[in-house]
């Protein structure tokens, strides 16, 4: 397995993952109330 | 919710089409970089489109929800676009052993890198209403005149470059077509599913503000 190909897709998926996240997080923190099944 | 449940399958097939894709003869293993290079290019080029289009329909409309919308493309198009400067050094240093050089195709795409940087700078540090969203509006259907020049290039300078040229039909190799698919469908998906994420996102803020300056104006 080639170590740069490695980094490319890690740093691209925990990127967009990581970012996925702070737009969860950021969504429940403005509206407390909501369902998160639904959130 | 659809969105999100089609991109969860689309990224088992794309790890299983990415994993059984062919190894290049020459550059080897390496080349799947293929599969997540370029997909996050197009994500980057419809994030600032998005934006100009957004941005147009606001000055047009005045739609507050289309100003967000300009600013969530931005945002989301210039991660897509950071990462696409990042995955293209990798590919270039394991490749040809150099991470940068000034060629114009690479040197293009910082430029537009720092053109929507600057567009998030001016949408975070000019003072929040309509004087900002419409000069951010203009500016963003400015900058989206560097996609297509950004993507052309190359053949500008007759194919003079580091980077290689734009895929044309028949530059994949055999068993390369499907896994490319299938990779741009995914990211494309995540792109969409990211954008509608960061527009509800911004529109909720939009509210929190607007009942905010109501307690305000009732104080």
């Amino acid at each position: 397995m080639n170590g740069y190909l490695v980094a490319s897709y890690a740093v691209t998926f925990l990127s967009l993952g990581g970012y996925w996240i702070y737009l969860i997080r950021e969504r429940r923190r403005l509206t407390p109330g909501c369902n998160r099944k639904s959130g | 919710m659809i969105l999100g449940a089609a991109l969860a399958i689309l990224l088992v097939v794309y790890a299983v089409a990415v994993i059984n894709a062919p190894i290049d003869r020459i550059q080897g293993v390496i080349q799947k970089i293929l599969y997540v290079h370029p997909p996050l290019a197009y994500g980057a080029y419809l994030g600032f489109i998005v934006t100009a289009f957004a941005g147009a329909t606001y000055l047009w409309k005045g739609s507050e929800n289309a100003d967000r919308l300009a600013l969530s493309g931005a945002e989301v198009g210039l991660l897509f676009c950071t990462l696409m400067m990042i995955t293209g050094p990798i590919w270039a240093r394991g490749t040809w052993g150099q991470w940068w050089s000034w060629d114009p195709r690479l040197t293009a795409t910082l430029l537009l890198w720092l053109i929507y940087l600057a567009y998030l700078l001016l949408r975070a540090f000019g003072e929040p209403g309509p004087r900002t969203a419409r000069l951010a509006a203009v500016y963003g259907i400015v900058g989206a005149l560097l996609i297509p020049i950004n993507y052309y290039v190359i053949d500008l300078f007759g194919g003079r470059s580091m980077h290689p040229e734009n895929l044309k039909r028949g530059s994949l190799g055999a068993g390369m077509v499907a896994p490319f698919v299938v990779a741009n469908l995914t990211l494309g998906v995540a792109f969409l599913y990211l954008l509608a994420q960061r527009w509800q996102l911004e529109i909720l803020r939009l509210e929190a503000a607007r009942e905010q300056a109501l307690e305000g104006d009732q104080t």
